[in-house]
């Protein structure tokens, strides 16, 4: 009998895996779309060399001293690079236009600094920039005095120090894992229940567990493959590399995958259609993807929302990668307490829609 | 014209018979909308709390043991615990130690708190640094021998955070202001030499006029969620339609039908049409209900300009389904489409400083034309591409797509599709 039911299972699993592949859509928002968000914040992150932020510069006559002063300021800043404007207006323009990040104006005893006003992302570290710019000119002319200073040092992470880039890649490998799990149930679960496939299996002899089972273990090699692909092209694009327990990983991958899966199960005992539940699935992966910290820092948000990440999978999924990849310190036991946690509440409710769902309904 | 309307109504009977996708397909850009007015929308000052931990390792009473070293350290304390009773402050959260902890102690566990993601910046002043000023004052009175450091202190903070970058970046600048108000208060630097730096936003228009009302980050970002609400009901929706139909065989099967073409395609259309006014009401009364969206989108300029924009995404769709025949491919190419044309087209934040193939796709990505030519023409902010490029790149893609569609448009679907 077991000989059959792993028979069965791996039969299953082979037919489900290679459907899945063939699945454009599916495989789509499993592989593409994250080396779609790796490139996108990859390279918005600096992460094709230091990003270089242009100061367009406008001296007023009034101002007592030549360019070539605040030209050797700000090129001998790391991150800026000057650019003379003939007027005002034409900074301004160049501002509104994003060819240029800030505009200075130097007139009389004050530096004025323009933004634009919809780079949040970038202004607070343009405005230390300036100040830093500011305070760099006030020494060279009046001979200002540091009494003192501040040396900025990263904190090393268990692998070194981390850099926004390299922070980055496990959150795009949990949004693999995401696509790859939340839709398991709310879409494949359902489409079989809703063409009768489900119906017809139910009279066969196959094990409506073993069916599960493999269902859960096809979406593990493009899961794998995703992760591995990302990695791959961070390190041949970004030059990334991590020193990654690959053990761990593997398993770490299974946990995930199983907790995206359970969050889909969950989804499905709500929306009870196929079509219903693919759209909360994506409107609850959209949701994760800005409230988990993965691409924004959570702190940005109103305290209330803050909490919100504290009940969103996707936010341990991205913490305990980061963990394993040597990324962020974390308690051991608190790693251990909260991945499984998460599993034994994800297999609960897939096991519980599971064995309350109507097999034999065609939606 | 009968069964234009007939065909209006059917699908637009199966829209509303369906309350669990009519719920989502709306709800979706309003909470989109609310998630990113919440990141985004101006009000993260106000909120931002910044956890600095400051800790001196001098020992207590050390300063006072030395009547001719000034306790620079407790100053810096005091600026910062001055900084934190000022009214209406809530930026930062300092953290000291108590009166009788143990200085290394304090400075492990705070050590420990900003690698677990507690604290923002741990600032930590050395036991040398009051000597270290006094000297540096000093030699600016006796210049005898090499010029000494100045008083060093060390911030240390988390480079892949992006709050503990700014906080240390803004701590830096306290103490840098802590060092010019000495040489002011000292007499060795007149606060008029002094540059008085000022930051402020660039105005949204080069001539401000009746369109301008102050930039809005909520405005900025409802111009690009209508954008998407167009985007997602032009293409998604025909797609999706046309792609199911053409899969069932039923599409071919209406050319055996009394129902003419244009008659199935100008009810679809009509159809598509009334969804995108429904989906981008929803989101404007949202908007102006709860983020004080008061900009006017029902001025002919820019209802004409979203009009457009539907066309555009109407022509991409039939792009999409003359090229890719099978309907899951095609509906998973749009769904792919989705997002990143979206963010390169700089719907949700602005997309600047990309490598050569990125700005590429960024100059050929109609979607970066419409959110700008929209922007503009609700005098939310200026275009940065021509006012001419952005009727006219889309307007290219829209010739394009409609010389694709009457090639290679089939009313029968290719290979075999995959009901998984």
């Amino acid at each position: 009998m077991v000989t059959n039911l792993g028979k069965q299972f791996v039969r299953l699993t082979k037919t489900l895996t290679l459907a899945f592949f063939r699945n454009r859509q599916a495989m789509f928002f499993v592989l593409i779309l994250p080396l779609i968000f790796m490139f996108i914040f990859g390279f918005l992150y600096g992460g094709g060399g230091e990003r270089v932020f242009t100061v367009a510069f406008y001296l007023d006559e009034s101002a007592e001293e030549g360019g070539e002063l605040w030209q050797e300021i700000i090129n001998q800043r790391e991150g800026l690079t000057y650019q003379l404007v003939e007027a005002r207006e034409k900074g301004e323009e160049l501002v509104r236009n994003l060819e240029a990040d800030v505009l200075l104006v130097r007139e009389g005893n004050s530096l004025e600094a323009f933004y634009h006003p919809a780079r949040l992302e970038d202004n607070p570290e343009l405005q230390q920039q300036v100040e830093a710019v500011a305070a760099e000119y006030d020494r060279e002319r009046t001979g200002l005095l540091d009494i003192m200073a501040v040396e900025k040092a990263e904190l090393e992470g268990a692998d070194g120090s981390v850099s926004p880039l390299e922070f980055m890649f496990p959150g795009l490998i949990a949004l693999g894992l995401a696509s790859s799990g939340l839709f398991v149930f709310a879409e494949a679960f359902l489409d079989y229940r809703k063409k009768g496939v489900l119906k017809r299996m139910v009279a066969s002899p196959m094990s409506k567990t073993v069916f599960i089972l493999a269902l859960m273990t096809s979406r593990f090699p493009p899961a794998l493959f995703s992760s591995v692909v990302v990695l791959l092209m961070g390190y041949l694009f970004f030059g990334v590399t991590f020193s990654i327990n690959w053990l761990a990983f593997l398993l770490y991958l299974v946990v995930g995958l199983v907790v995206m899966m359970g969050f889909g199960a969950l989804i499905t005992l709500i929306a009870r259609t196929k079509e219903s539940a693919s759209q909360v699935a994506s409107v609850f992966l959209i949701t994760m993807l800005f409230f988990s910290g993965i691409y924004f820092p959570v702190e940005f948000l109103p305290v209330y929302f803050q909490r919100i990440s504290v009940v969103l999978p996707l936010s341990y999924l991205a913490r305990g990668l980061r963990f394993i990849m040597g990324l962020e310190n974390l308690a051991g036991s608190l790693f251990i307490l909260e991945t499984l946690g998460l599993f034994a509440a994800s297999l609960a409710v897939i096991i519980l829609l599971v064995n309350i769902s109507d097999w034999a309904k065609e939606v | 014209m009968k069964a234009s309307l007939k065909i209006f109504k059917q699908n637009l009977r199966q829209y509303f018979r369906d309350r669990s996708n009519l719920f989502w397909s709306l709800m979706f850009p309003v909470i989109l909308l609310i998630i990113l007015v919440l990141i985004f929308g101006g009000q993260q000052d106000e909120r931002i709390t910044m956890q600095i931990s400051l800790v001196s390792l001098e020992e207590e009473g050390e300063s006072d043991s030395r009547e001719d070293i000034f306790a620079w350290s407790e100053e810096v304390e005091e600026i910062f615990l001055s900084i934190q009773a000022e009214e209406d402050q809530q930026w930062l959260n300092l953290h000291l130690p108590q009166e009788n902890e143990d200085r290394e102690e304090f400075y492990e566990q705070e050590m420990k708190l900003l690698a677990e993601g507690e604290r923002h910046v741990v600032l930590v002043i050395p036991g040398e640094f009051n000597e270290q000023v006094m000297n540096k004052i000093a030699y600016q009175y006796h210049e005898t021998g090499e010029a000494p450091p100045a008083g060093r202190m060390t911030a240390y903070y988390r480079p892949e955070n992006q709050l503990s970058t700014i906080a240390a970046d803004i701590t830096e600048g306290i103490i840098s202001e802590i060092s010019r108000r000495f040489n002011i208060f000292s007499g060795m630097t007149a606060q008029e030499e002094l540059l008085e730096v000022s930051h402020q936003e660039i105005e949204a228009f080069a001539e401000p006029g009746e369109r301008q009302t102050g930039f809005s980050m909520t405005d900025y970002l409802v111009a690009g969620i209508i954008v998407m609400t167009v985007f997602s009901s032009g293409m998604e929706i025909l797609v999706a339609k046309i792609s199911l139909r053409r899969d069932k065989g039923i599409l071919r099967r209406y050319q055996a039908t009394p129902v003419k073409i244009s008659q199935f395609f100008s009810g679809l259309f009509l159809y598509i049409g009334v969804i995108t006014v429904l989906q981008i009401a929803v989101v404007y009364g949202v908007s102006r209900i709860f983020f004080d969206f008061t900009v006017n989108i029902f001025q002919p300029s820019a209802l004409a300009f979203i009009g457009y924009a539907l066309l555009v995404f109407l022509a991409l769709g039939f792009l999409v389904l003359s090229l890719v025949d099978n309907g899951q491919a095609a509906r998973g190419l749009v769904q792919g489409l989705f997002y990143p044309l979206l963010f390169l087209g700089g719907a949700f934040f602005t997309v600047t400083g990309l490598p050569g193939f990125l700005q590429l796709i960024v100059r050929l990505n109609p979607v970066t034309y419409l959110i700008n030519g929209l922007r503009d023409t609700l005098g939310i902010f200026s275009s940065p591409t021509p006012a001419y490029q952005n009727l006219l790149v889309p307007g290219i893609w829209l010739l394009l797509a409609l010389v694709v569609t009457f090639m290679k448009f089939s009313w029968s679907a290719g290979r075999k599709n995959n009901g998984n």
